[in-house]
């Protein structure tokens, strides 16, 4: 039951992600990353992290498209349809895609291997590897734990330096995009630089 | 009601990692292909979120009870993603007011 939830997730999840790296239209593929994002936020609800999934939700969907909707906005004279969006590379792109896929599988398969040649060699079975094999394959359901209850004292007693750390890196990311992106035109008085915006402006999505 | 009373078996850990791999490997095709630096920076997106997926499907199957350790590293791993936006972002933006380009082919400011 839950398996077929999953794959209602996840094979629209794989399309929208192809429309996503194939579409000419630029706006259209972030519209169709917006609903990639949304369709992994599901998954991890069904992965009982319903915290990561609210996050994706905010973070990702609400954010981050949001911010690549503008930039496609800003830069839109140079990402409508009548521009050539593809390298001539499909053809090499397709083959690197596909061969990292294979050595991902091959490297999964060849563990998981690995995992009961050596507990069929060894009587006693190592308990960590033998628990992570059964967990790949088995269905069990998770035990009952509270993923929002354990969740807080992990994050703010155990591991409080990385949190923090991590806000002292959103707030340098923010400082330089606002430095990147906003006084160019002072600092570099003789760069190449037109105020006035492109003349063609009336391309619609 | 908990997820657990309505879904009586849940989806093994391996469906996750396949539909992950596979969502990366979709992501690192777009890299490849794209021409346009907005939309390498969509196809980082999705290989972000398949490593967060893979990341979310190996805490599901931890080996003790409220071991979380690795939705926790899908928390700090989006912030490092969404920093990385913001910031491929505005170097975009600044690179076209420079420029008036977004072609990754076009942007040789570094060539020596």
């Amino acid at each position: 039951m839950e398996t077929l939830v999953f794959f209602g997730l996840a094979v629209p999840i794989l399309v929208l992600a192809v429309v996503v790296v194939t579409t000419p239209h630029i706006l259209r593929a972030v519209v169709s990353l917006f609903l990639t994002l949304v369709g992994v936020a599901g998954l991890f609800f069904l992965m009982r992290a319903p915290i990561l999934g609210v996050m994706q939700l905010m973070i990702y969907a609400g954010g981050v498209v949001v911010l690549f909707a503008f930039a496609v906005m800003l830069v839109r004279r140079v990402t409508g349809e009548f521009v050539r969006q593809q390298t001539g590379l499909a053809g090499p792109a397709l083959v690197v895609g596909l061969l990292f896929f294979v050595v991902l599988m091959g490297i999964g398969s060849g563990y998981l291997a690995g995992l009961e040649d050596e507990a069929a060699a060894a009587g006693s079975v190592h308990p960590v590897s033998r628990d992570l094999a059964e967990r790949l394959v088995l269905t069990d359901v998770p035990e009952e734990i509270d993923p929002v209850e354990d969740f807080s004292p992990v994050m703010i007693r155990d591991y409080v330096i990385p949190f923090e750390i991590a806000s002292i890196l959103l707030l340098v990311a923010m400082i330089g995009a606002v430095l990147i992106g906003h006084p160019l035109e002072q600092k570099h008085p003789g760069g190449e630089i037109e105020p006035e915006e492109p003349a063609e402006e009336g391309e619609e999505a | 009601m908990s997820l657990n009373d309505i879904f009586p078996e849940t989806v093994p850990t391996g469906y996750y990692l396949v539909f992950a791999a596979l969502l990366f490997c979709i992501g690192l095709f777009g890299l490849v292909s794209r021409r346009n630096a907005i939309g390498m920076l969509l196809s980082i997106e999705l290989m972000m979120n398949a490593v967060n997926v893979n990341l979310a499907a190996f805490s599901r199957s931890g080996l003790e009870v409220g071991q979380i350790q690795g939705q926790l590293l899908v928390v700090f791993t989006v912030t490092v993603a969404v920093a990385e936006a913001a910031v491929g972002l505005a170097i975009i933006v600044a690179m076209f007011k420079l420029r008036k380009t977004v072609n990754a082919d076009e942007l040789n400011l570094l060539r020596g």
